[in-house]
């Protein structure tokens, strides 16, 4: 079986995001929540494009949405002190 | 500076001063009839019922599975994912210490409902390491030494830390701290796992869930809640649950009662995964809280007046610097450590930061369960094994218990109205 790495941060493969979609998810958001995918110190900026593939393409009883995975602040990991000093600047 | 006074404890909603000897003895007895009643099998109990749930957060569908394993035949309807608002943003904390002395009594038995579903097999990731509360200075150190005392009289287990054992219990901690008070029976879990498990098992008995179908109206006949309208069209029912969280205000006109329930943001931040911190309880003081994750991730949350009314969950610069802040004052330790991730999400408040639970006076068979004030994460499972008496109150005449009335009683989802005179 060729199980391909989706998350590396995560540590997500394939088959966890089909089972995921099996299981009822329906968009991304839904893909992340079940499996951490995307929630890795890269924040999804590798696996989001392959997830929403996959759920693009899993065919019949896919609900069409618009919601996607969030994409969340901050773009890249930054220190809790750092946000403190920024601020003060 | 001018701080040494100021009481920065905003995870202690209990106020030690106002509160009543009488009121933390009461925590306990309600908790032990609570505990008592909740022993009761509750299968087939409402067998054959058929229930509309409008809803599919924590508490919908905790409601959902509750109901089901009555015997109930349960459809949910939930307008965009399910467990995805508050119930997929927020913390995981389930606990009892900090919580108003009201609220005690049914934060317990919910981590005990929270530890029955897991030991059954719910994949919540629930366990209990504790809540610490942090004292920075003598005037926190004083407000926890009376909290001790009142949390003592409910019941609820505590341990007193000193400076050098807070030192020593929580990695990271301000060596400066004046001691810490900690809930040592206090839990948590995982929104995503716990809402995909309780998913999987309403399917599995056969529940409906229609998830991206938003609920349109409830429809009445004779005085009766008869069902509900969505794109799906009519959906037929006995009885029909709100559990739309903070847009519960929504359904006022149907309900016949002002359900005055304020949408707030509330936001949080994750670092990256720390090694070394499996035995991190959920912490709080200097107006934070954090709590790690079974991932290692720690989750840093709280508030303040700057934050903002209404359903915009976009994370706000200035949270954001306030938590860094606040948190590396009182966890030097983890000062260095990575930010990966910030969400906001909605909490729902009330004006007497209870929830509404109970009937709708408009008419039979419409009940509600919402407004649970940013705890509801804690609370959905006692609240929706309570529902299964609630109804049952309703449709087969069988009387609240006394231990039920006892600790939700004040929570009549039309008290505003008594308060402010009647409505047309
Ligand atoms: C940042 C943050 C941290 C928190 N931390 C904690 C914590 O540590 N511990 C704790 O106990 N609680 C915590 N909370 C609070 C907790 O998340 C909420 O109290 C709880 O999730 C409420 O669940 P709910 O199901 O009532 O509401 P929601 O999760 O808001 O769900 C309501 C659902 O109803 C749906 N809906 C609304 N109208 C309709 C309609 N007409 N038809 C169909 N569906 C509809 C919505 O789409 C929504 O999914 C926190 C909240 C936040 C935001």
């Amino acid at each position: 079986m060729n199980d391909h790495m989706i998350c590396r941060c995560e540590d997500v493969t394939a088959s966890d995001v089909r089972a995921a979609i099996d299981a009822g998810a329906c968009n991304a958001q839904e893909v992340k929540m079940r499996t951490r995918a995307g929630m890795g110190p890269c924040q999804g900026r590798v696996c989001r494009p392959a997830v929403e593939a996959m759920v693009g393409v899993s065919g019949e009883g896919v609900l069409q949405s618009t919601s996607s995975m969030t994409v969340h602040l901050p773009i890249r990991p930054v220190s809790l002190q750092d946000l403190v000093i920024i601020r003060e600047q | 500076m001018s701080v040494a006074l100021e009481n920065r404890l905003t995870m202690l909603s209990m106020d030690p001063l106002t509160t009543t000897e009488e009121e933390s003895t009461l925590a306990a007895s309600d908790y032990a009839n609570l505990t008592a009643h909740l022993q009761a099998d509750t299968a087939g109990t409402m067998a054959g019922q058929r229930v509309v749930i409008v809803g599919g957060g924590v508490i919908g569908l905790m409601t959902a599975l509750y109901l089901t394993r009555a015997g109930a035949r349960v459809e949910l309807f939930e307008a965009e994912s399910l467990g995805a608002a508050a119930s997929g943003r927020n913390a995981g904390g389930i606990y009892a210490f900090g919580r108003a002395i009201g609220e005690v009594a049914l934060a317990r038995a919910s981590m005990d409902l929270w530890e029955d579903l897991t030991l059954g097999g719910l994949d919540s990731h629930f366990h209990r390491p504790g809540h610490a509360m942090i004292a920075l200075n003598d005037h926190e150190r004083g407000l926890l030494d009376m909290a001790e005392r009142h949390y003592a009289l409910a019941g609820l287990p505590t341990r007193r830390l000193t400076p050098d054992e807070a030192v020593a219990v929580l990695p990271g901690v301000s060596p400066d701290n004046a001691g810490a008070l900690m809930g040592t029976t206090d839990g948590q879990g995982y929104p995503f796992t716990a809402v995909s498990s309780i998913i999987a098992e309403l399917r599995a008995a056969g529940a409906i869930i229609r998830d991206h179908c938003r609920v349109q109206s409830v429809i009445e006949r004779g005085g009766q809640a008869r069902g509900v309208r969505s794109a799906l069209g009519v959906t037929e029912a006995d009885h029909v649950i709100l559990c739309a969280g903070p847009w519960l205000a929504g359904f006022s006109e149907s309900a016949g009662c002002n359900l005055a329930v304020r949408p707030r943001r509330s936001q949080i931040m994750v670092t990256e995964r720390i090694a070394g911190m499996e035995n991190f309880p959920f912490v709080s003081g200097n107006r934070v809280y954090a709590r790690r994750t079974h991932a290692g991730n720690i989750m840093i949350g709280g508030g303040g007046p700057w934050e903002q009314d209404g359903y915009n969950v976009t994370s706000s610069y200035e949270a954001l610097s306030f938590l860094g802040k606040h948190m590396s004052e009182l966890f030097p330790g983890l000062a260095g450590a990575p930010i990966i991730r910030a969400f906001a999400g909605t909490v729902e408040l009330t004006a007497d930061h209870f929830p509404l639970f109970g009937p709708a006076p408009s008419m039979e068979g419409l009940w509600i369960s919402a407004g649970y004030n940013g705890h509801g994460f804690g609370l959905c499972a006692a609240m929706g094994r309570l529902t299964v008496d609630l109804i049952r109150s309703g449709s087969d005449g069988v009387p609240l218990p006394a231990a039920v009335s006892a600790v939700v009683g004040e929570f009549g989802p039309d008290r505003f109205n008594a308060r402010q005179g009647k409505q047309p």
